[in-house]
């Protein structure tokens, strides 16, 4: 039987250690946007060099497991002499892994715009910056967003993976709750009601968001 | 003195040519008409002049500045700004309604304080008809609204000379006319304009002068009366027996 007093004495830890989780995944999505967006442009530009570098950077980190990842910045940085706590060990590793997904995003989104948007913007006189800040990249918003919100979400569960380097998130809490108490069924139950919880922010966000881009389509 | 000038311009796209060796120049106030058969190299002429298309040589002066080559970039967008034009596809921004579209290029480029712009935009729309429909999206416009929105557009940047790509062919038959009918006014308002049409109507009434282009060259340059009624060229008279006759 399930104990459901003991979910009920639990819950406030698990809910503290939602905030940890909460943090890394939000800051790490802060980060790897934005470097998604300028890995997008660089796989974009017309210098070899450039695109080619972007492209070696997404071939690498997609292609190694994000554990392996974890334990490269974690345990093998500090023999180049550089030392991460834990928490910035966590949000580097899953800022430059999303970033790498971020990009191919940005990346089909921005080529999914038709040239003569962007043409139109050169036209009138406008320099390249200012064409991807009024142009580009609201028009990218749109059909990058399902994507967008797929892989933060995907970010987001990620995260429990830094509970092996002892960052006490939801999923480090978890494990240490059920390893003294044994009632390994009910905390895993309360973490995946939690976990998606968290997700369906991100869904209700998605839909909103959804819904105010949608000048497009209005005929 | 011209306000653009095509000396001895050529272009290729790889081994292929589109423009060769042409000479031509639009003075300030005139409507050029540039006719012929697809493939003619006519939207690759006029993209030339704002560098949407390099040309490989020769020289585009606008106002007398060479535009393109090893050209830095700054000046090369600076030149643009003197250049106006309108695609065959409107090419509006879907994102912002009429009356940001037309003010973007003010606002973002030239800087101009937002109501200023914003005052010269909605006199703008209403110069074009569209004074109703200032707060419309693109995809709530009609094809001929929208074309019309775009001229404002490009308008609004106080441009010296006007370039039209087509701008009628993408639209329904009952839209032409009342963008053909924004296009008449500019050129009666003095704006000097390079009008790559299949609107012979048009190009007979309106320009000062037609140009016909064929396989990258031009082929003759005339008078509109003098090119419809009594083409020098053979060639322009295949073309015109062609079009006219259809």
């Amino acid at each position: 039987m399930i104990d459901w007093n003991f979910m009920v004495t639990y819950s406030p830890r698990l809910l503290k250690a939602c905030e940890v989780t909460f943090g890394i995944s939000v800051t790490s999505l802060a980060f790897s946007t934005v470097a998604g967006l300028g890995i997008a442009l660089l796989r974009l530009s017309s210098r070899r060099i450039l695109s080619s570098a972007a492209w070696i950077y997404v071939w690498i980190v997609r292609g190694t497991p994000l554990l392996l990842q974890l334990f490269a910045i974690y345990y093998a940085m500090p023999m180049t002499g550089l030392r991460l706590d834990p928490w910035t060990a966590g949000i580097l590793t899953l800022s430059l892994n999303s970033s790498a997904y971020f990009s191919e995003i940005f990346r089909s989104a921005i080529q999914s715009i038709p040239t003569g948007q962007t043409e139109a913007a050169i036209a009138i006189g406008m320099g390249p910056l200012q064409t991807l800040r009024r142009i580009v990249i609201p028009l990218s918003l749109r059909p990058a967003l399902p994507p967008y919100v797929g892989q933060a979400i995907t970010l987001l569960k990620n995260s429990s993976l830094v509970s092996i380097i002892a960052v006490p998130d939801l999923m480090q809490t978890a494990q240490s709750i059920y390893s003294t108490t044994f009632k390994v069924v009910e905390v895993m139950l309360m973490t995946g009601i939690l976990y998606l919880i968290m997700t369906s922010l991100l869904q209700i966000a998605q839909t909103s968001l959804e819904r105010r881009l949608s000048y497009y389509t209005v005929k | 003195m011209s306000i653009v000038s095509f000396r001895d311009v050529s272009k290729t796209f790889g081994s292929h040519p589109v423009l060769r060796n042409v000479s031509l120049d639009i003075e300030e106030g005139q409507v050029v008409a540039i006719i012929g058969p697809s493939g003619a190299g006519k939207s690759t002429l006029l993209r030339c002049v704002n560098q949407l298309e390099r040309h490989s040589t020769g020289e585009i002066l606008i106002d007398g500045t060479p535009i393109g080559g090893n050209q830095r970039k700054r000046d090369l967008i600076r030149l643009r700004q003197t250049v106006g034009m309108v695609f065959q596809s409107f090419n509006l921004w879907p994102h912002l309604s009429a009356l940001g579209n037309v003010m973007e290029g003010p606002v973002t480029v030239l800087k101009t304080p937002v109501a200023i712009a914003r005052q010269q935009a909605e006199a703008l729309l209403k110069q074009v008809g569209l004074a109703d429909h200032a707060a419309k999206y693109p995809g709530q416009l009609s094809g001929g609204q929208q074309q019309r929105v775009a001229i404002a557009r490009a308008l609004a940047m106080k441009p010296r000379v006007m370039l039209f790509d087509e701008a009628t062919s993408a639209l329904d038959p009952e839209m032409v006319q009342e963008v053909l009918r924004v296009m008449e006014s500019l050129a009666a308002d003095g704006m000097t304009m390079l009008v790559v049409t299949h609107e012979m109507g048009f190009a007979r009434k309106v320009a000062d002068r037609v140009v016909l282009m064929a396989n990258g060259q031009v082929v003759e340059e005339d008078a509109p009366e003098t090119f419809f009624t009594n083409p020098k060229e053979e060639r322009s008279r295949a073309f015109l027996s062609r079009v006219l006759s259809s």
